[in-house]
């Protein structure tokens, strides 16, 4: 089995590779080529656009990915 | 639009015999009581959209007692509208919905007033909308209207709860004037959000709309109840396929031209 220090989890289902310490939510926006407009949480706190390229991951957490929705 | 009740006599108000036996089973849990009865009694609550969530959050609201519902909506019911606004029937169809919708409400509860207003959420008339309201729900089908809203209630600091829902999906949050360190909706999402998807275009199953809804209906209760809400420091993500809810926290953003413009000139001031 694979440390999850190396990973983090998408959305509870897939994971992707890091480099604890140095990859960023953005790193990880462009590994999965993700370019329209999303809210993230990481293990369930949101963190907010501007802190994205500043925000690091040490592996092992749980990202939520989500877009808005207007529906009503 | 005229205002529903002057203050003199929001202050005579008191249950009568028949709404204390019509309120009877709310009345016996314990966070409700008679003294809260009498407050949802005097609660105002400003519906935005009157679709989906606002049909069923409405019929909720009115069937509780809250005292003052205005209603605002531009839209007309369509066939396409019945699986999931299930306040309106088949002979409403190309009625304004507003006007539908406030029409039922009466019907389901004498002892509330409702005002519909057949026209879209003007920023303008925000003020006069708002006066005396004590809360205001967002169940609008656009972004355009859902920023515009979150920046008046802002403004005016007025607590928005803002619902929204598409496919099987939905999402719940609470914007308090007084708990503004966890943002307003566009802290979260900023103004630039795609907007293509929407029920017209994506679907959307009534029964997750009837679920999302409740949740809405069933927090505007508890917080014109005084009861505090996890929601206005996080966010509600609902999910009826799988089951499963997620809870996120959230934090305002200092970049937010909403919220924080007003949060900068207090620190202005202070200093």
């Amino acid at each position: 089995m694979s440390t999850n220090k190396n990973h983090v989890t998408i959305n509870n289902s897939q994971t992707i590779c890091i480099t604890p310490g140095v990859s960023t939510v953005v790193d990880v926006m462009i590994a999965l080529e993700i370019n329209k407009k999303v809210a993230i949480a990481i293990d369930n706190q949101i963190v907010r656009q501007s802190r994205w390229p500043k925000t690091t991951l040490n592996g092992g957490e749980n990202l939520s990915i989500f877009a808005a929705i207007a529906g009503g | 639009m005229a205002d529903l009740l002057t203050d003199q006599a929001l202050n005579e108000l008191e249950l009568s015999d028949r709404e204390f036996i019509r309120y009877s089973r709310q009345v016996m849990l314990e966070q409700w009581n008679e003294q809260g009865q009498l407050t949802l009694k005097k609660a105002k609550v400003v519906i935005i959209g009157c679709g989906g969530l606002g049909n069923i959050a409405a019929s909720f609201l009115a069937g509780a007692g809250v005292g003052q519902l205005v209603l605002v909506d531009d839209d007309c019911v369509e066939l396409s509208n019945l699986p999931r606004q299930l306040a309106f029937e088949e002979g409403d169809i190309e009625n304004a919905k507003a006007l539908a919708l406030a029409n039922r409400l009466r019907e389901q509860n004498e002892h509330i007033e409702v005002v519909a207003q057949t026209q879209r959420f003007d920023a303008d008339d925000a003020h006069h909308l708002f006066n005396q309201a004590d809360l205001v729900l967002d169940c609008t089908d656009n972004f355009a209207t859902r920023y515009a809203l979150n920046h008046s209630c802002v403004a005016h600091a007025i607590p928005l709860l803002s619902a929204s829902v598409i496919g099987w999906q939905g999402q719940l949050l609470l914007v308090d004037p007084n708990q503004m360190d966890y943002g307003c909706y566009q802290c979260l999402f900023d103004s630039a959000q795609d907007s293509a998807a929407n029920c017209t275009t994506s679907g959307v199953s009534g029964a997750a709309v009837g679920i999302i809804a409740s949740y809405q209906a069933n927090e505007a209760i508890r917080y014109l109840l005084g009861q505090r809400s996890s929601l206005a420091s996080s966010l509600l993500l609902i999910d009826s396929q799988s089951l499963q809810n997620q809870i996120l926290k959230r934090a305002y953003d200092e970049n937010c031209s909403i919220c924080n413009a007003p949060r900068q000139k207090e620190n202005v001031n202070v200093d």
